[in-house]
C-alpha cells in the first residue's frame, strides 16, 4: 500500500526534518509511527497525504509514484484525522459531516447518523452548533468526517488524544474493525499503549530517522531482560524477589506460603524507545 | 509593577501595536513635508476654448479667473466639458464677444459664472478700472489642512482605545482572561495596567505627532500637553469598555471602527457645519473628540483651549466612574 | 466538479449568513439611500457668491435683484463678516468701489468682476448645454459611483478576511486539502460569492439612487466595471488572509489599504487637483472605469481591460500559491 525508500524533506536551508526514512505498509495492515514532538511524524504524514511537496526520495502509494498519484481519485481512496479536531464550529455536527461526505461520490459513503452513533456521540447534540461540543465530542465528529467515505487508506494523527479511558478504548476497537475491513492504517502517535494494542508494526522515529522498526512484540522480546517479580507470604511477612524465567524450569527456586502476584518485567514501548533513542516519548 | 513589564515587552513583540502608533506619526510627516499638493486650483475656474477659434485677447482675459485648455477641435471641447470629475465652461468666440457653454449638470455657482462670463467681458475694461479693497482672512487652505492634523492628532491619541481593546480581547481569546480571574489581583491594579500601556503609547503617539505638525509657544505647549493626556486618558478607558463587551476579535474590530469613524466624523461635521448652533454643540461634546478637536483648532489659531479642557476633565471623570460602578456591579452579580 | 463547487458555495453561504454580512450589505444599502435622498443631495446645493450693494443715493437703477442692498457702511461690514465669500459694493462715490475678504487671487478678480457685472446685468441670456444630465441627475451618480467604491473597497473586503479567517481560526483550511477536489475551487467559490453579492448590491444601489430610467442604460457597463472591482478586492483579501497571521494585523493592513489607497483616488477623480503620479495608481483606473461607466461614457480602451484581466489572472495565481502553502501549515 505504502512504499517509501530514502525520503528527506527540508523545511528550509538549515532545517532537514526527514534524513532518508525507509519503510513499507501493507495492505490492511496497522502502521505505528512513534516519536516525540518534533521528530519528524506530522511532516511524514503530510507528504504521504500530499499536504507537503519538495520531497525527495521515492514515496509510492497505491502503487503509484506519489508525485503523480494526488489526483481527487486518491483523495477518495483516503480518510485523515488530524491532531486537531478542525470543523466548522456555527455548523451542527450532521451539517459538518454532510458537507465534507459532499465531496465524495454516493456509492462509497456511510451514513452520518449511524456513524455518530457508533462513536457514541450524544444524539441531543446533532443538530447544535460544534462550539458548544467538549473536547471528546469534537474529536468524536472528527474521527466519523474521516471514516464517512469508507477509506481504504486511513492516516490517524493522535486519534485517542482528549479522550477518556472509555473513548479511547471505544475508538481501539473502531480502528480494529477498520483493519478487518481491510483498511490500511497509518497511525502516528505519542501514546505507547494506543501502539502496542493497535499496531501490527511500528517505526520509532526520532530527529528524522527510523531507529527502529518491528512488530511491538518483536521489540518487548528483543530488549526484555527475560525476569519476573514474585510478591509472596512467608511466615507472616510479605516479600518480593526477581529471578530469571530459565530458573522456572525447576519450579519457584525459593521457599514461600502463599504467592501473591506474578509480574513480568517486561519494557514498555516507552522504555524500548529511552534505550534506542535516549529521549522520552512525550 | 512586574506586570507592567511584561505588558510592554508584549507591545514591542506586537508588530500590529507598534504600527498602529506608529501611523499617526508617519501620517503627520507626510503632511507636514510631502503634503504640500497645490490646493490652490481648487478655488479657480476651468476654461476650455477651442484652438484657432479663441483670441490671445480672450485667453490672457480667461487666466485672470482661472486655467485655460486649447482644444483642438469643438468636438474634443464639448467631451472635455462633459467629463463628470471637472466643471470645464466652454467659450467662444462670437463675434466681439464671447458666448459659453456647459454640461448643464453643474452647481449653481458654475452655471451663474457661465451665464454671466459674456457679460463680464463685454464690460472687461470698465471693471478694471473699478478700486478693489481686500480684507485679510485667515487662509481657507490653511485651516484644511489644521483639520487634517487635528484628526491625525485625535487618531494618535484614540490608538490608546484600540490598542487596550485588542489587548484585552486577545487575553479572552486565548483563554488568558480566565487565568487573569483567579489571580491574587485587585480590579483596580488590573485596570491601571490595562490602561497604562494604552494611555502612554497613545501620550506618545500624539506628543511626536504634535511636535512636527505645530510650532507652539510654551503656554500652548502645555495646554497641547495637557489635552494630549486627557484624551488618551479617556480613550484608554474606552478600549477597556470595548474589550469587556466585545465577545471575539472580529466584532471587536466593528466597535473599534464605529468609535474611530464616530470620533472623526462629529468634530469635523460640526467644525464644517458652522458653530452657531448651541443645541449642536452640546449634543456633539457628549463625544470626547469633540472637545479634542476644538481644543487643537483653537490652539492653532492662538487660543488657550480652556473650556475644551474642563470637558475633557468630565470625559475622564465620567468614563472613570462608570467603569468602577460596572466592575463592582458585575462583581456582585457574581 | 460542479458538485463540488456546488457544496463550496453552499458552504460559503452559510458562512456569511451567521457572519450577518448580507445583513451588514443590506444595512449599509439602506444607510448609502437615506444619506443620498435626505442628506447629499441637500447639502451640495451651492450658489454663487452674494453681492451686497450700499447705495445711498440710489445711482444703481439698473442693478440685478441678485443683489441685496444694505443701508449703511456698517451694514455692508457686518454682512461681509458674516459672508466671507460675498462681495461688497460700495456705491456711496461716483464710482463704486468694490470691497471683499481675500480667497485665492483669481478668485478674487472674478468676484469683484462679477459683482459689478450685476449693476449692468445682462438679461436673458444662458450658456448653451451640451450635456444631457441635471445636477441632481450629476450628483446621483457621481455619489452613487463613490460609495459603491467604498462599498466594495472597504466593507466587502473586510467581509471577504473576516470569513475566510474564522475559517483558518478554525483549522478546516486544512481538511479541504485532503478532499477530492480541485483546490482552486476553494478560491473560486469564495470569490464567486462575493462577486455575486456586489453585482446585486451594485444593481441596487443603482436602481434606488439613480432611478429605472436611467439605469437601464447604464447597468450593463457598470455591472462590469462593478465586477472587475470585486474580484480584485476579493482576491486582495483572500491574499491578505492567507498572508497574514491573523485578524489584528488584517486589520492594520486593511486600514492602510482603505486610507492610503483610496484616498489620492478620490481626490484626483473627483476635484481638480491632479496629482502627476495618479496614473500609476491601479484603483484610479478601476474607479475611473466606474465613474465613467455611470456617466454612460463606458470604458472602451482594450489595454485597460487586458491589463485588468493580467492583473486578476496574477493575483489569482499569487493567491491560489498562498492557498497552498496555508494548507500545508501546522494547526
Amino acid at each position: 500500500m505504502i512504499d517509501v525508500k530514502d525520503l528527506t524533506f527540508s523545511y528550509g536551508k538549515d532545517k532537514q526534518a526527514l534524513h532518508g526514512l525507509d519503510f513499507s505498509v501493507g495492505d490492511g495492515e496497522i502502521f505505528g509511527f512513534l516519536g516525540p514532538n518534533g521528530s519528524g511524524k506530522s511532516t511524514t504524514q503530510k507528504i504521504l497525504t500530499g499536504i507537503l511537496k519538495g520531497h525527495g526520495g521515492m514515496v509510492s502509494l497505491f502503487g503509484k509514484d506519489i508525485r503523480s498519484a494526488h489526483t481527487q481519485e486518491f483523495f477518495q481512496k483516503i480518510g485523515v484525522l488530524f491532531e486537531f479536531p478542525y470543523l466548522y464550529t456555527n455548523l451542527s455536527a450532521l451539517d459538518n459531516l454532510h458537507y465534507f461526505a459532499s465531496f465524495y461520490s454516493k456509492e462509497q459513503l456511510r451514513d452520518a447518523e449511524e456513524l455518530l452513533d457508533e462513536l457514541e456521540f450524544k444524539r441531543d447534540y446533532l443538530k447544535k452548533p460544534v462550539s458548544s461540543y467538549s473536547k471528546g465530542m469534537r474529536q468524536r465528529v472528527s474521527m466519523a468526517r474521516a471514516l464517512i467515505s469508507n477509506p481504504k487508506l486511513l492516516f490517524l494523527d493522535e486519534p485517542t488524544s482528549g479522550l477518556d479511558p472509555a473513548g479511547a478504548v471505544l475508538f481501539r476497537k473502531l480502528i480494529e474493525k477498520e483493519r478487518q475491513k481491510g483498511t490500511t492504517v497509518f497511525l502516528t502517535t505519542h501514546n505507547m499503549l494506543d501502539a502496542d494494542l493497535l499496531c501490527d508494526r511500528v517505526a520509532f522515529i526520532s530527529n528524522g530517522k527510523i531507529v527502529a522498526l518491528d512488530t511491538p512484540r518483536n521489540l518487548k522480546d528483543q530488549n526484555s531482560n527475560h525476569s519476573i517479580i514474585i510478591s509472596y507470604l512467608y511466615q507472616g511477612k510479605r516479600e518480593e524477589q526477581t529471578i530469571e524465567v530459565p530458573e522456572l524450569k525447576t519450579g519457584i527456586p525459593f521457599v514461600y506460603d502463599e504467592i501473591i502476584s506474578v509480574h513480568s518485567q517486561e519494557p514498555t514501548l516507552e522504555d524500548i524507545f529511552i534505550q534506542y533513542t535516549g529521549r522520552r516519548l512525550s | 509593577m512586574k506586570g507592567l513589564i511584561y505588558q510592554l515587552k508584549s507591545v514591542r513583540k506586537d508588530k500590529f501595536c507598534m504600527m498602529s502608533f506608529l501611523l499617526p506619526v508617519v501620517v503627520a510627516v507626510a503632511l507636514n513635508f510631502v503634503g504640500s499638493i497645490d490646493l490652490s486650483s481648487l478655488g479657480e475656474f476651468q476654461f476650455g476654448v477651442v484652438a484657432h477659434d479663441a483670441t490671445s485677447e480672450m485667453e490672457n482675459w480667461l487666466e485672470e479667473y482661472g486655467s485655460v485648455t486649447v482644444y483642438q477641435t469643438r468636438e474634443e471641447l464639448i467631451l472635455a466639458i462633459n467629463e463628470p470629475s471637472t466643471n470645464l465652461i466652454g467659450v467662444e468666440r462670437d463675434g466681439s464677444g464671447i458666448k459659453t457653454m456647459i454640461s448643464g449638470d453643474e452647481l449653481g455657482t458654475w452655471q451663474q459664472t457661465a451665464n454671466t462670463l459674456p457679460a463680464l467681458y463685454e464690460q472687461r475694461e470698465t471693471s478694471a478700472q473699478t478700486s478693489m479693497q481686500v480684507l485679510e482672512r485667515p487662509d481657507i487652505l490653511a485651516g484644511y489642512q489644521n483639520i487634517f492634523i487635528a484628526i491625525t492628532l485625535i487618531v494618535a491619541m484614540f490608538m490608546g482605545c484600540t490598542f487596550n481593546a485588542m489587548n484585552i480581547i486577545s487575553e479572552k481569546e486565548d483563554g488568558v482572561a480566565l487565568v487573569n480571574e483567579i489571580l491574587p489581583m485587585t480590579s483596580r491594579k488590573y485596570m491601571m495596567q490595562k490602561i497604562f500601556v494604552g494611555f502612554v503609547f497613545g501620550c506618545l503617539s500624539a506628543i511626536v505627532t504634535a511636535a512636527i505638525c505645530f510650532r507652539l509657544p510654551t503656554a500652548g505647549a502645555a495646554v497641547m500637553l495637557a489635552l494630549v493626556v486627557l484624551s488618551a486618558f479617556v480613550s484608554a478607558l474606552i478600549g477597556l469598555f470595548v474589550g469587556r463587551i466585545s465577545d471575539g476579535l472580529m466584532i471587536g474590530v466593528v466597535y473599534i471602527k464605529i468609535i474611530m469613524i464616530v470620533f472623526m466624523a462629529v468634530p469635523i461635521l460640526y467644525y464644517l457645519a458652522g458653530t452657531g448652533n448651541k443645541v449642536l454643540s452640546y449634543i456633539c461634546y457628549l463625544i470626547p473628540s469633540s472637545a479634542t478637536f476644538e481644543g487643537i483648532m483653537d490652539l492653532a489659531n492662538g487660543g488657550i483651549a480652556g473650556k475644551d479642557m474642563v470637558i475633557l476633565v468630565a470625559h475622564c471623570i465620567f468614563w472613570l466612574l462608570s467603569y468602577l460602578f460596572i466592575s463592582e456591579r458585575q462583581k456582585k452579580q457574581v | 466538479m460542479w458538485k463540488s463547487l456546488y457544496s463550496l458555495f453552499k458552504k460559503d453561504c452559510r458562512m456569511m449568513v451567521s457572519g450577518r454580512f448580507f445583513l451588514v450589505a443590506l444595512g449599509s444599502l439602506i444607510l448609502y439611500t437615506l444619506f443620498i435622498h435626505f442628506g447629499y443631495l441637500n447639502f451640495m446645493q451651492a450658489g454663487i457668491y452674494n453681492v451686497y450693494l450700499y447705495d445711498p443715493a440710489g445711482t444703481q437703477t439698473e442693478a440685478s435683484s441678485l443683489v441685496y442692498p444694505v443701508a449703511s457702511l456698517k451694514e455692508l461690514d457686518a454682512a461681509l463678516e458674516a459672508d466671507t465669500n460675498g462681495v461688497g459694493i460700495d456705491a456711496s462715490s461716483s464710482t463704486p468701489s468694490v470691497i471683499l475678504y481675500t480667497a485665492a487671487r483669481k478668485a478674487d478678480q472674478h468676484r469683484k468682476d462679477y459683482a459689478l457685472s450685476l449693476l449692468h446685468p445682462d438679461k436673458g441670456y444662458a450658456a448653451e448645454i451640451v450635456g444631457s444630465n441635471t445636477p441632481e441627475m450629476k450628483q446621483r451618480r457621481e455619489i452613487t459611483c463613490e460609495l459603491l467604491f467604498i462599498e466594495i473597497v472597504a466593507v466587502g473586503f473586510l467581509g471577504i478576511a473576516s470569513v475566510l479567517f474564522k475559517e483558518k481560526q478554525m483549522g478546516v483550511i486544512r481538511i479541504h486539502a485532503i478532499m477530492p477536489l480541485k483546490k482552486s475551487l476553494f478560491i473560486f467559490s469564495k470569490v464567486f460569492i462575493f462577486l455575486l453579492t456586489d453585482l446585486v448590491f451594485a444593481a441596487l444601489m443603482t436602481l434606488f439612487n439613480v432611478g429605472l430610467a436611467d439605469m437601464r442604460s447604464i447597468l450593463p457597463a457598470v455591472l462590469v466595471q462593478t465586477a472587475i472591482l470585486s474580484l480584485i478586492m476579493a482576491l486582495v483579501g483572500f491574499g491578505c488572509t492567507m498572508l497574514l497571521k491573523d485578524f489584528k494585523q488584517f486589520s492594520l493592513a486593511y486600514l492602510v489599504i482603505a486610507l492610503f489607497a483610496a484616498t489620492p483616488v478620490f481626490l484626483s477623480a473627483n476635484t481638480s487637483i491632479k496629482m502627476a503620479w495618479i496614473i500609476y495608481h491601479p484603483f484610479y483606473h478601476v474607479y475611473m472605469g466606474l465613474k465613467k461607466a455611470f456617466f454612460g461614457v463606458p470604458v472602451t480602451n482594450p489595454i485597460y481591460y487586458i491589463c485588468v484581466a493580467c492583473a486578476i489572472i496574477l493575483l489569482f495565481g499569487i493567491v491560489d500559491f498562498a492557498f497552498r502553502k496555508e494548507m500545508g501549515k501546522e494547526g
